[in-house]
Parts: structure tokens; C-alpha cells; sequence
């Protein structure tokens, strides 16, 4: 009976473990992340993204604003692929979340707590327009009405620029109409859930927009510029949209990180800027770039010149005042709309007087960088190289535009390829093939092997998924 | 009561009788008096019989008067009749013939002819050839199918261990066993190791469950026998040194630049103090390169002359330093000391083992010091009930673990297992980093030694010029070793505690509950005023604590019928992994410099904690059935439940089925094949997943001031993950000729890995870029060869060779639907390692040299330079065939071994030949072309390089290029240049030693036996494909490293006595 019992036992044992054996309770769930979304902590999260895309240092070097100091790279055009994913898993993806929450019967009510429905699906679909509309300047045809669908669809389609690009006007034109004077939305660290600036940024960002597409369909950009005015865009600095840094580590200016944090001071302001501003006398030049420290002058790095004979200490770093580690960087600017209003007048597109405008675009840039006074202001406007001529005032906006537009690299890059202006020399040393300035930028190389069918659809459509095929609207 | 028991057997699938007789016990051991492990001891004439266990005890009950049949292959068969004594012990004599007896799966021991599969092991005295404290190294080259994937000893670190080329897609190390509890081969006391046994093939893995699919490795560790008594000391003493730098030049100084600067006072900006210096020879400091001037012996102003002390103000001769990086590493002595204690009665058995490590690293103020404790504790308090305690505990702590990945500023530190760390904690490589890759080649090691001013700034080579002391891309080496430091210690107690009952001499009943668990914590300091953390100085720690529990319970069978054994075993597993981790750092740098702690983190420090939990019940059962020592069939069944996967998923079965047939019992009695037997199996692995990989989760992020922040996850997980399943089969043979003078293990098999449980990556328009699915098919062929020569033995002389050879190739059969590529890793501009379908696993793609097809030769442009293309195949990571050569001769009481290994082909990319040479280091960047010039003066001068190749019409490239602009700015991420064979032969281990003979030791009663040897560790890497002084056997990942440490060579004395 002994070794009965005890064999019974040990069956016992082995059956008992055995039938609770597939039931484990909640052990499976995560205690590292949270299970449940806030649509305003999504909202912060999502824009924190801004602050990259206002301040990336690649355009800046593509149009010569900035140039290189030690490794002379991207200066010369090296990289080719560029990947786009993090907006699609990052704001994209969080500010569907945020729409989505906002929309479905069974959580709207809960989401409401972070603001009523429609201003917060109005905010997060003005910035999903923000960031698309920078990933079609950057790639092109890029997925959009297939995209963030998830286990839907793992390799959407790419649409069309054109189609994005009409889209988006609609988005922007309906989004700054959707907000219902309902609760503030929380979470708002780019303009404090302030409807009325949300819907003049919506609206300025519009006309931005409808005018990139002055070469390749005035109609439309024409009916969609006057369009987006008549909603109400900026009509001063104070509606200037920029992105505060903070003077926390984790959320510090790139260039106090690349100047102070890490000492690497990879960049400094290019020669082309630099002697041009000299030239000009113009009082920006403080604003924009220091002095050597080497030797208390200002020179610009010489633009993409390989190999290097200076240090950083030779050359003007961009200027102490904008790169606090809580420097705020312009995201959309009043100048930039004057700018494009001017332009526009120009074009016949609307009644304005171009000149005029021209000049106020100049006093408006002065005055956002805090260096402007009458006299500087009266004698700047009058030399020669500035003076409004109407023969030559598309490049005149072009060269200034390129002026204000300092530490706004990707507006610059896009203005630039749509209108040439300012005449800029390509490096010498590219590492690109065409040795041309670049006018797109290649997808990431997961796309052959992820979504090969779309991705040559694409190119087949669009061009070779290289630098030099321009995008839908450069012409 | 026997149907209970017989019922319980036939579910098992066999049937079995007993018989309730006289019992006896006994012990059969050899010639030499060793416990013989799986004899046989049969009742003559009857199915009675029993095999002896690991001490060669043997328990079996028989009438008086019948005759006990002993035997053992390898030794003369004998009877004995059995009379009114209980205890019958036999010494079976030595028939020329070793039987061999391996320890398998569940700790069993089993003849190695009844297994049918391969299960190569190693006894002690291999593994401590030379005394490696690790045992994952002592194994480089030791067993066919095995590759070590070595790392540094100047970092301390434990090698990863390749069994059978890749099972999984990421790759996967083994699971380690000792004495039953599943822990780590970190913690594991070589000197207390008895024999390693590597499971290779999911056949001999089954019953181990899901962590098995990259094979077994089974440590028996060394206890106390019966009636023993035993005291042992093994002591060794090394010097350990750097065996091997990269090749540098020494002709050229620091500088982007081979003009000479001079210094231009500036009234402005200069104090006027320094008006004299102007028209003064300098450098570019600021540059971490040596494309600078001609190493002329001129007078210059260097770096240290601008900061504050004796040299301030002084010119220098610029001269040469060959041997700058050499001084910078320490020559330390190491001490590894081992005292054990064994004693042994009828009714317990104890062993009680104390280590001590201390390793002093060659990177100055580095060091690691560990020590063991073990016990072993057997007490049989009846005879059918036994109680076993068995606890390993191990204490390590590392002071200023280097780091060995890419540059000053960017690496990470890993935690292992903790998954936490940054790298402040252990991240920064400003040693190694720099020598090989951004360095001024004529500085002098004693100014960097010199790190500090008297004011308690730091001094480095690397300034932003004379007016700017601050740092520019490196502190002084010194600086990192002496103020960057940190500081690691783990403690881990792994161990079992079991109770077994005998309720007849074939049926056991056991019970164990084992633990392993460690205890880790670690603190990194970056003082403020040094180059990262934005000067302001860092703090980071960590701690962790990992639980393992296994409760077990297993009933066991084991009779002889006649002709037919039977071994049986039935058991259940519960397995509880706990997980938790806690780290932080300070942000923005410290309040309070000297401060280290979290609260003078200046921001909001960045703060983790983790837990992580999983369960896993298992049952299990095998049975192995043997006729008449020729033919055996083994079968074993398991069913997992996983708490990781999806409730109506977490289910899943595998079987196993192999058979071995020793056809030499079928042969007549020959001189020339001693041995011979087929085997074969075929076998399921089932896995599962990581926790928390099923339910959906958001992300938080930093606060943006007040402002809360989530964000979504990347990658999209799955509620209908399945088990992941790979089946193999396996067939070889093993022969053995002329007596066993020569041995042939050959084996042949074929794993399919499918569908795995991955991350599979999905285009990023998806919202994700990758989605957690089941999918993939991973297939694994290779050949294992394993030889072993004893061509001379005799009283005075034993030589003894053993070659292990295998051949692996792991290829990627199918991935997922619509995916054709799954990317493994990538680094700098987009050279990937990747699993490609169709491809061999492991694939590089990347920027690739155009070929000629006509010349085989590179194309190059008309400006001289190489053609490339973008994304091509590079080739695979794996060895192409590999192998080792343990060489063991003994004359008299002389003892000689040595130990190589190889590998032939597969692809690895250095980087640190990359930068050697992008920086102007290497050897190749400076010296005379082919015309006699020096190949750093302008082309138009008749200097720079040719480049062999020819032009895209095919004629021979006569376009000289600029060296400077050739390896700075045109070979920089040109992958193909930087891809190298893996191809080595290495010399790891040498020992050359003296058995004291026994006779001048005394009478035998105090010291029993003595050994004095000489040791070296790494003593020559023989050859090498990718030269350059790169040691790719000590690489810090598989495929690439970033700032390889160098290796260490270690040559020493070593004393063991046993009392």
C-alpha cells in the first residue's frame, strides 16, 4: 500500500499541475507599459516632433545656409536614402490614434476629458497636414490614403504628390473650420490649445502650400491661395508658430547639443550666407551668426570645400542668441506669408502690391530676429542689391526669402527648388553621382524589400528613386 | 499494488514484472578503482538486472545461490554467485575496450552506444588545459559543431557559444545545465566541473523544452564518492599582456593636414603674454586623425603647451612614439586559487569547493575579483530514501569594466539579461576607441598620464586649439580609466534541493526544487569637466534580480529482462521566471560635481524599472529500450503550457523517436574494427515567445516640462501567436579501429526551424515597422566529424589527438508571406546583415566594388578611384567549416598540451580597419609607393597610390590617387573593402606540466599527488585572413565590431597537490 500511495500521490501531483496548467491569470499582461492611451499625452508626443522637422541641419546644408566644419558630408550630398519611418510610427501614427479615440462611439466620451472631440481631432488632423505635407516636399509620392492601417494593410500604396497635396488642402481647409469652441484641448505644448492660432496657422500653412504650386498648376494653387487668406491667416509676428526648446536635457536646442553638450560643433554658417549678409550690411548677420572665436571675425565655413584647412575655431558659428539650450526654432513664420503673399501679388494671383510686401516680408524678418530698427531697416531696403525692381522681383523674393528663411531648412529647400532663386553653386567634391544639388530625397531602403510592388509602381510613375528626380511640383 | 504500478509503466508504452527477493547492493569499479557508471548486472538466467548509477552502485535483489552476471563494454564480463553477504562489490577488469558513458539529457548517465544521437563530452582535465577560468572558452575547438564566439579578456566578458550554426533567426546561445538547474556559464566553477556533455540535435534536446532549440550543454560537477577523503589545492599565477595591436604608422603626426600651422597672436583674442609665441610651429588639435605633418623631430607647440603646467609655453620635438599604445596597456599578474575538501561514508557524501579569481585587467585600473562556494551534499538515510543538497554560490565584482564598442561618445552598456543601461554606465571606448581609430600617432603615453590639472580640470591631446582646452572629440584615455570609472557586482546562488525513494531497485520517485537566481547592481561615474554628458558629469545605476524556480517531479524505471533493458522516466516541471530591473541616470549632467548620485541629476533623470514574469508547466516522459547491447530504441513525449502565448495557444506537444545499432556485436572478433554502430533520430522543438508580447501597448516618453508623453509602439504585437516548432533528424556513425586507437564520430543532420515567433518588419506606411508573427523556415545541414588517435600506449608513453571538423550552412527557406528579407542588424551607411530568402543566413549587403568579368579584377574610375554599386551581396557571416586539434602527450610523469582551433571562411567588417586607416593610424596609410615615393606626397609629386585595377574598357588602371582622399573620404563605408574572411588558425591553449612522481611524496598518507605546470593561454594567433592585427576570434559581436580591445595573452605556473 505504501508504493501505491505514494505513486497515486506523485499521479496526483503531476495531474493537478497539469490541469492548471494553460490558465496563468494576468501574468501575461505588461507592468512596464501602460495598456490604456490618453489622447493628450499622444498629443505632447506627437509634437514634440516638430522641433526636428523645423530644425533639420540637412536642407540647411543642401541650399548653403550652413555648411560643414570637420567632416564634410552632407554638404557634398552623401546620403541618399532617407528614412521616413519614424513619422509614420511616431506623430502619425499617435495623431490617428488621437482622430481615431475622438470618433468611435465607445471611447470618444472618455477621450472628451482631454478636450471636446472636434478641437482635438481638429488639431490632430492640422498636424498630420503638417507633417505629411513635409514628407511629400522631402520623397514625393510617399503612402497616404493607404497608410497607418496597420495589420490591414503592411504595404500600402504610394500616392500620388498631387493627390496628397489635394487632400491636404481639404484637411486644412475643413480641419480649422471643425473647432467648436468646445474644452480646450490639453496637451497642446505648440499654441496651448488656442483655437484661433491653430486655425491662422492652418490657414498660413494653406497658402505656403498653394503656392509651391505656381509652376505646375497656378489654377488651382492661385483658387487655393486666396482661398486659405480669406480664412484668416497671420497678419503679425505675434502669430509667428515657433517650437520652444526647453532647458532640460531631454528636450534641448540640436545646436546648443552639437555646440555645447557634445562640443562637437559640427556646423557653422556658410560662407555663401556669411558673405552675402557682409556684402548686404545686413543687420541679421548678428542674429545669425558669431564671430571666430579664434579670431573675433566673422567667416563663414567655406561651403563643402574637402579636405579641411580651418577648426571650428576659424569659423562663425551660428549665433549664441538662437541657440540657447531653450532657444524656441521657427516653425511658420509671418515673414515666410509675406513673402509668399509678395510673390503671389507678383504672379497676379492676387491684388496685393508686390513691393510693398516685399519690403514689409524684410521689416518682418528684422523684426522677428530682433535686429530691426527704421534707419537700418530705410537703407538696407534701398541698396541696390534689394531694392524692389519688378524685372527682377522673383529673385529678389527668392534671394531674401533665402535670407528669413535662416535655420528653416526644409521651407528653404523647397522654395528654393521651386523657384531657383537664390543661384546656388553646387560643392565641388560631391559624393553624389550627378554632382547636382539634390531635389528629393530617396525612399527608405526597406521599401524595395518590404513593399516591392508599390515601390515600383512608384518608380515607374515618379522617376528613378534617386536625388535628382524632382518632385511632382518642381518644375 | 503492482497494477498500480504496472498500469502507470504501460502508459508509458512497455510492460515490466518484479520480483521480491534477497537484496543486495554492491559497487563496480575498474582497474584503476574508478566507479563504473551504466554497467550491467544481470541474474543469470533470469530478466533480473539492474545498472549501476554515476558512483557505480548498483542496487538488485537476487536468491542465494544465483550467479550475478557484471558487465561493461570495454571490460571482461564476471560472474559472481551470490552467497549470504549483502554487499557484493566487483572490480571488473580492463578488456582494452573503454566503454564510454556520457551524461545526457535529466542528468542521466547513459552508455554511449545506446544513444542515437551525438553527445560529445569533455572530462575535466580537457577543460583545464590551461586553467581558462571560463568555461565557455575552455570549449574553442573541443567539440565538432561548436563555435565560441570569443570577446576580450580585457573586458571580462563571457563568449557567446554557437551550437550548430544558427536555429533561429536572431541566433541563439545554448542552454546551460548544471547538475540539473538550468543557470548561466558564467557562474559555473571550472575547477569544479567534472564533465560537459554538449547536446547538439533537437533528438537529445526534446526534454528540455522550448530553450533547447540552440542545444544543451550539461555540466556534471564533481562530488564526493563513497569511503573517499580527498583535500585538493590547484593554484595558478599568470601575467597577462596584450598579445596582439593593430599595425600603425609611425611617420606622420596628428592633423588633417601634412603643412605645418603656425601660431598667429591675435591681440584681440590672446593675452599679450603670448606675443612671443607667434610664427610658432603647431598642430591641429583639434583633429583626432594623423594626416598631419612628417614626424621631422622640428620643434612644435604641442597640445599639453597650452594647458597649464611645466610645459605650458615650451616647444617639443616632434618625434616618433612607436610604442605609445603598447605602454598605455598594464602587464598585471592574475591569481586563480581553488582549495576543495571531499569526503565520503556508506550513507553521505559531501564536497564543499572554494574559488578564487582575481583578474587584473591589461587596461590600467581595471580589474575583476570572483569567488565560489560550492557544496555538494548527498545523504542516504535509508537505504531506498535519499536527500541531496547541492549550492553554488558566486560573488563577482568588476572595477571599470572597459568598453569595447565605436566611439567616445556613443556606445551603450548592456546588463546581459537586465536589458537596462546606458552609457554612462559602462558605454564610453576612449581607450581602444581611440588608439585604433582617432588617435595622433606621435603622442607621448606619459603626457596623457599626466590627465589632470593642479586645479582639477583635465588635460587632453585632443583641444579645440590654443585658446580652447576644452575637449573636442576625447578626454586622455587616463581620464576615462581613473575619473570615468565604474563599479559591477553580481551575486548568484544556484542549486537544487531534492529528495529521491527507491521503491524497489528499478523504480525511483524524485522530487527537486532548484533555484537560480542572481543579484546584480552596478554604478557608473562621468566626472564633470570630461568630455560627455556635456562636461557637466554623470551618474548611472542599476539594479536587477533574476529568478529561476523549477519544481520537478519525476518517476524513474530502469530493469533488465534478459536480453532487454528498459529505462523509463516520467516527470513534471513547473518553471517560475521573475525578472526585475531598476536604472537610472542623471540628465543634463550633476548639481553638485564629485556628487554621484541620482538626486544631483540636474533635470529629470531618466529613470527605468522593469518586470518581467513567465511560467511554464511542462510533462514529460522517455523510453529507452536496449536488446541484448546491440539494438536500442529511445522515445520521448513533452507538452509545454506557456504563460507567453495566447491563452487557446499556449499548448504545445513534441515527440522525439531515435535508435542506435552496434553492429560490431553482429561481427566476429577482429584486430581491426574494434567498434562499430549506426544511429539515428528525429525530433520537435516547440518555443515559445518573450512576455508581453500578445496585448497592445503605448509608450511613454520624457515629460515635455509638466506635459505628460506616450507614444506608440513600432512594432505591432499579435493575439494569435502560435508555438513556434523546428523538427530535425540526425544519422551518423561511429567507428572505432584497431583497438580504439583510432575513433570516427561522424554525424549528419538537418533542422527546420519553422514557424518561429518573429518580428517580422513591415513597411513603416503601415503605422509599425514590424508586426509580431509566426512565420519562417530556418534549415540547418551540416556534418560533424570527430577523430580521436591514440597511436602510441604504452606504460610510459600516451598520445592521444583529437580533431573535431564540422561543416554548417543555415539557410534562410522561406520567411513570411510577401517578405523576401529580413534585416538582421546594419551599420555605418547602410551595410546590413540579413536573412534573405534563398540566401544563406546571415547575408551582408551593402556598397560592393564592381568586378571585371574578363580580368577578375576591381574597376576602377578615371579618376583612379574604385567603382562601386549600391546594396549588393557581400556574402555570409557564417564559417564555412571549422574545427579544432586537442593534442595531449604524456611521458612518464610528463604531461604536454596544446589546443588550436580554425575557422574557414564567412565574412566579418571591421571597423576598426576602417577607421585604422580613414584616420591616417594604419601602417597600409603611410610608407613608399612602388616608385619609391612616399605614398602621402601629392600625385603630381609622384606620390600617392596606384590602386590595382583596371578600367571600365579593361585596361590596367594607370591614374594614381591621393592616399589622404583615398582612405578618408572614398573607402569610408565602402563595405566590400573592409569585408574580411573570417579564416583563422589560433593556438589557444599550451600546458607543459610534471606528475610528481608518487613515490617521492612520502609514504602516501599526507600528500597523495602533485602537479607542476607551465600554462599559456592565447599564445599566437597563427593566421589570420584579416590581418591588421585584428583578432576576429575575440570580436565583440558576430558579424562586426566597432573598437575592438585587444586580446590578452596569459602565461603562468600552476601547482595543484591533492591530499
Amino acid at each position: 500500500m505504501k508504493i501505491f500511495n505514494k505513486s497515486m500521490f506523485a499521479l496526483l501531483v503531476a495531474a493537478s499541475m497539469t490541469t492548471a496548467c494553460n490558465d496563468f491569470g494576468d501574468i501575461n499582461i505588461s507592468p512596464n507599459s501602460p495598456a490604456q492611451p490618453s489622447t493628450s499625452s499622444l498629443l505632447t508626443g506627437a509634437l514634440t516632433n516638430v522641433g526636428g522637422v523645423a530644425t533639420a541641419m540637412v536642407p540647411c546644408l543642401y541650399t548653403q545656409q550652413f555648411g560643414d566644419v570637420t567632416y564634410i558630408e552632407e554638404s557634398r550630398y552623401k546620403t541618399v536614402n532617407f528614412d521616413y519611418a519614424g513619422f509614420y510610427t511616431g506623430p502619425l501614427n499617435s495623431l490617428q490614434t488621437i482622430i481615431q479615440l475622438n470618433t468611435d462611439a465607445i471611447t470618444k466620451d472618455a477621450a472628451a476629458s482631454a478636450g471636446s472631440n472636434a478641437n482635438q481631432i481638429a488639431t490632430a488632423r492640422i498636424l498630420k497636414a503638417y507633417f505629411y505635407l513635409n514628407m511629400t516636399d522631402r520623397w514625393g509620392d510617399i503612402p497616404y490614403s493607404a497608410a497607418l492601417k496597420g495589420n490591414e494593410n503592411f504595404t500600402p500604396a504610394f500616392d500620388k504628390q498631387q493627390d496628397i497635396y489635394t487632400d491636404l488642402f481639404k484637411e486644412l481647409k475643413e480641419a480649422q473650420a471643425q473647432f467648436d469652441g468646445g474644452k480646450t484641448v490639453s496637451g497642446d505644448i505648440l499654441l496651448s490649445g488656442n483655437t484661433a492660432r491653430w486655425k491662422k496657422f492652418a490657414n498660413t500653412l494653406r497658402a505656403i502650400m498653394a503656392l509651391r504650386l505656381s509652376k505646375v498648376d497656378a489654377t488651382k494653387g492661385k483658387a487655393e491661395f486666396v482661398a486659405a487668406l480669406a480664412d484668416g491667416a497671420f497678419t503679425s509676428n505675434a502669430d509667428n508658430v515657433q517650437f520652444k526648446y526647453l532647458a532640460d536635457a531631454n528636450y534641448e536646442h540640436p545646436l546648443y547639443n552639437n555646440y555645447i553638450t557634445t562640443n562637437r560643433k559640427d556646423f557653422a554658417v556658410s560662407d555663401v550666407m556669411v558673405n552675402l549678409l557682409v556684402k548686404l550690411n545686413d543687420p541679421r548677420l548678428a542674429a545669425f551668426a558669431d564671430k571666430a572665436t579664434g579670431t573675433n571675425t566673422y567667416r563663414g565655413v567655406p561651403y563643402a570645400v574637402f579636405p579641411v584647412t580651418w577648426k571650428a575655431q576659424d569659423v562663425s558659428l551660428a549665433a549664441t542668441s538662437m541657440r540657447a539650450q531653450n532657444s524656441a526654432a521657427n516653425v511658420l513664420t509671418y515673414a515666410q506669408l509675406l513673402f509668399a503673399q509678395a510673390e503671389a501679388a507678383k504672379l497676379g494671383w492676387t491684388s496685393g502690391n508686390a513691393k510693398t510686401l516685399y519690403e514689409d516680408a524684410i521689416k518682418a524678418s528684422m523684426q522677428q530676429w530682433g535686429v530691426y530698427t527704421d534707419a537700418a531697416y530705410a537703407s538696407y531696403i534701398a541698396q541696390v542689391d534689394v531694392v524692389y525692381s519688378d524685372a527682377k522681383a522673383l529673385e529678389l523674393i527668392g534671394t531674401q526669402r533665402w535670407i528669413a528663411l535662416f535655420y528653416q531648412g526644409y521651407e528653404s529647400w523647397a522654395e528654393w527648388r521651386r523657384t531657383n532663386y537664390p543661384a546656388l553653386t553646387p560643392a565641388a567634391k560631391p559624393l553624389n553621382t550627378s554632382g547636382k544639388i539634390p531635389r528629393r530625397m530617396a525612399y527608405p531602403t526597406s521599401e524595395p524589400t518590404l513593399n516591392k510592388t508599390n515601390y515600383d509602381a512608384v518608380v515607374a510613375r515618379q522617376g528613378a528613386d534617386v536625388q535628382e528626380t524632382k518632385v511632382w511640383w518642381d518644375k | 499494488m503492482k497494477k498500480v504500478v504496472l498500469s502507470l509503466l504501460m502508459l508509458l508504452g512497455f510492460v515490466g514484472f518484479a520480483a521480491a527477493q534477497q537484496k543486495l547492493t554492491g559497487k563496480i569499479i575498474n582497474a584503476q578503482g574508478e566507479p563504473m557508471v551504466g554497467a550491467s548486472v544481470l541474474v543469470k538466467g533470469t530478466a533480473t538486472g539492474t545498472v549501476t548509477d554515476v558512483d557505480g552502485n548498483f542496487a538488485i535483489s537476487a536468491p542465494k545461490g544465483a550467479t550475478l552476471v557484471v558487465s561493461f563494454v570495454g571490460a571482461q564480463t564476471q560472474e559472481v554467485t551470490v552467497g549470504s553477504e549483502s554487499v557484493i562489490n566487483v572490480t571488473l577488469a580492463d578488456s582494452g575496450l573503454l566503454e564510454e558513458v556520457v551524461v545526457t539529457q535529466l542528468g542521466i548517465s547513459r552508455a554511449k552506444k545506446s544513444l542515437g544521437y551525438t553527445a560529445q563530452d569533455l572530462k575535466a582535465d580537457q577543460l583545464t588545459l590551461a586553467r581558462d577560468a571560463n568555461v565557455a572558452n575552455a570549449l574553442a575547438g573541443k567539440i565538432a559543431g561548436v563555435q565560441v564566439l570569443g570577446q576580450s579578456g580585457a573586458k571580462f566578458g563571457t563568449p557567446n557559444i554557437r551550437v550548430r550554426g544558427v536555429n533561429t533567426l536572431t541566433g541563439g546561445d545554448p542552454l546551460y545545465v548544471v547538475d540539473g538547474t538550468p543557470t548561466d556559464i558564467s557562474q559555473v566553477n571550472v575547477d569544479d566541473v567534472e564533465s560537459l556533455t554538449v547536446l547538439k540535435g533537437p533528438a537529445a534536446t526534446a526534454l528540455y523544452g522550448n530553450r533547447a532549440s540552440s542545444g544543451v550543454v550539461i555540466i556534471t560537477t564533481k562530488r564526493a564518492g563513497k569511503n573517499e577523503s580527498k583535500f585538493e589545492i590547484n593554484q595558478s599565477t599568470t601575467f597577462d599582456q596584450v598579445s596582439l595591436l593593430p599595425k600603425l604608422q609611425n611617420e606622420y603626426g596628428g592633423g588633417y593636414s601634412q603643412d605645418w600651422e603656425t601660431f598667429t597672436y591675435n591681440a584681440a583674442v590672446h593675452p599679450a603674454s603670448w606675443a612671443s609665441f607667434n610664427g610658432q610651429k603647431i598642430l591641429d588639435y583639434s583633429a583626432d586623425e594623423s594626416w598631419g605633418p612628417k614626424i621631422d623631430g622640428s620643434l612644435h607647440r604641442s597640445a599639453f603647451s597650452w594647458q597649464p603646467g611645466a610645459e605650458f609655453g615650451q616647444l617639443t620635438p616632434f618625434s616618433a612614439n612607436p610604442n605609445n599604445v603598447r605602454d598605455f596597456y598594464n602587464k598585471p599578474l592574475s591569481t586563480n586559487t581553488n582549495i576543495s575538501f571531499s569526503k565520503g561514508t556508506e550513507s553521505f557524501q559531501t564536497r564543499i569547493s572554494y574559488t578564487h579569481i582575481g583578474t587584473n585587467g591589461i587596461v590600467p585600473n581595471s580589474s575583476q575579483g570572483r569567488d565560489f562556494i560550492s557544496a555538494k551534499n548527498t545523504l542516504h538515510m535509508t537505504k531506498n530514501f535519499t536527500a541531496n543538497l547541492n549550492i553554488n554560490y558566486t560573488n563577482t565584482r568588476t572595477k571599470n569594466r572597459p568598453a569595447d564598442q565605436y566611439g567616445s561618445s556613443g556606445g551603450t552598456s548592456s546588463t546581459g539579461a537586465y536589458g537596462v543601461g546606458n552609457a554612462i554606465l559602462f558605454g564610453y571606448n576612449q581607450t581602444a576607441g581611440s588608439f585604433n581609430q582617432w588617435f595622433q600617432r606621435q603622442l607621448r603615453i606619459e603626457d596623457l598620464r599626466d590627465y589632470k590639472n593642479a586645479d582639477g580640470t583635465f588635460r587632453s591631446w585632443n583641444i579645440g586649439g590654443p585658446t580652447d582646452a576644452k575637449p573636442k572629440y576625447w578626454d586622455s584615455p587616463y581620464t576615462q580609466v581613473y575619473e570615468n570609472t565604474n563599479n559591477l557586482r553580481s551575486e548568484r546562488m544556484f542549486g537544487d534541493f531534492g529528495l529521491a525513494y527507491s521503491f524497489t531497485d528499478y523504480l525511483k520517485l524524485s522530487g527537486t526544487v532548484r533555484l537560480d537566481l542572481d543579484n546584480s547592481n552596478g554604478e557608473g561615474r562621468i566626472a564633470a569637466g570630461t568630455l560627455n554628458e556635456g562636461g557637466k558629469g554623470g551618474f548611472a545605476n542599476y539594479s536587477g534580480s533574476a529568478k529561476e524556480m523549477n519544481y520537478e517531479a519525476m518517476l524513474n524505471f530502469n530493469k533488465t529482462f534478459d536480453k532487454l533493458s528498459v529505462t523509463a522516466n516520467a516527470g513534471t516541471n513547473l518553471r517560475k521566471n521573475e525578472l526585475r530591473a531598476y536604472f537610472q541616470s542623471t540628465v543634463g549632467g550633476l548639481t553638485t560635481p564629485g556628487f554621484y548620485n541620482i538626486g544631483a541629476s540636474k533635470d529629470r533623470p531618466n529613470v527605468v524599472n522593469r518586470l518581467f514574469e513567465r511560467q511554464v508547466s511542462s510533462v514529460f516522459g522517455n523510453v529507452s529500450l536496449g536488446y541484448n547491447n546491440f539494438f536500442y530504441v529511445e522515445g520521448s513525449v513533452r507538452n509545454d503550457w506557456s504563460s507567453t502565448l495566447p491563452k487557446e495557444n499556449n499548448s504545445y506537444f513534441y515527440p522525439s523517436v531515435s535508435t542506435s545499432i552496434v553492429v560490431s556485436e553482429l561481427l566476429p572478433q577482429n584486430n581491426i574494427l574494434t567498434y562499430a554502430k549506426v544511429r539515428g533520430g528525429f525530433a520537435k522543438v516547440g518555443t515559445d515567445v518573450d512576455p508581453y508580447q500578445i496585448y497592445p501597448i503605448y509608450n511613454i516618453g520624457n515629460p515635455y516640462g509638466s506635459n505628460p508623453v506616450q507614444t506608440m509602439p513600432s512594432r505591432l504585437l499579435n493575439q494569435n501567436l502560435k508555438p513556434g516548432l523546428s523538427q530535425s533528424i540526425e544519422a551518423g556513425i561511429d567507428l572505432k579501429f584497431l583497438k580504439n586507437k583510432i575513433g570516427v564520430e561522424f554525424t549528419y543532420y538537418k533542422n527546420d526551424n519553422k514557424d518561429q515567433i518573429i518580428p517580422i518588419p513591415t513597411a513603416p506606411g503601415s503605422g509599425y515597422t514590424s508586426a509580431l508573427i509566426n512565420a519562417g523556415n530556418i534549415q540547418t545541414k551540416g556534418l560533424e566529424l570527430h577523430l580521436n588517435f591514440n597511436p602510441v600506449k604504452t606504460k610510459t608513453l600516451d598520445w592521444n589527438m583529437d580533431f573535431n571538423f564540422d561543416r554548417s550552412n543555415s539557410k534562410v527557406v522561406q520567411l513570411a508571406e510577401g517578405l523576401t528579407n529580413y534585416q538582421l542588424g546594419s551599420t555605418w551607411r547602410g551595410l546590413t546583415i540579413n536573412a534573405r530568402e534563398g540566401e544563406e543566413w546571415g547575408l551582408f549587403v551593402g556598397r560592393k566594388i564592381q568586378i571585371d568579368p574578363a580580368s577578375g579584377k576591381r574597376i576602377v574610375g578615371a579618376d583612379g578611384h574604385y567603382v562601386y554599386d549600391l546594396n549588393q551581396n557581400l556574402g555570409s557571416v557564417l564559417p564555412k567549416f571549422k574545427g579544432g586539434f586537442v593534442n595531449s602527450l604524456n611521458w612518464k610523469d610528463i604531461v604536454f598540451r596544446f589546443n588550436i582551433d580554425f575557422i574557414v571562411g564567412g565574412k566579418f567588417f571591421s571597423v576598426t580597419r576602417m577607421f585604422n586607416a580613414y584616420a591616417g593610424l594604419a601602417e597600409e596609410t603611410a610608407g613608399v609607393n612602388e616608385l619609391g615615393k612616399p605614398k602621402r606626397d601629392p600625385v603630381a609629386n609622384g606620390g600617392g597610390i596606384l590602386l590595382d585595377g583596371v578600367t571600365a574598357d579593361g585596361k590596367q588602371n594607370t591614374t594614381r590617387v591621393e592616399t589622404q582622399e583615398f582612405y578618408e573620404d572614398r573607402m569610408f563605408a565602402l563595405h566590400d573593402y573592409w569585408i574580411y574572411d573570417q579564416t583563422f588558425v589560433k593556438l589557444r591553449e599550451v600546458s607543459l606540466g610534471y606528475n610528481v612522481p608518487k613515490k617521492l611524496l612520502g609514504n602516501g598518507k599526507g600528500l597523495k599527488n602533485a602537479y607542476i605546470g607551465l600554462l599559456v593561454r592565447n599564445p599566437l594567433l597563427l593566421y589570420s585572413a584579416i590581418g591588421g592585427g585584428i583578432d576576429i576570434s575575440e570580436a565583440e559581436l558576430y558579424w562586426t565590431e566597432g573598437g575592438q580591445l585587444p586580446p590578452v595573452r596569459s602565461i603562468g605556473l600552476n601547482l595543484r597537490l591533492g591530499f
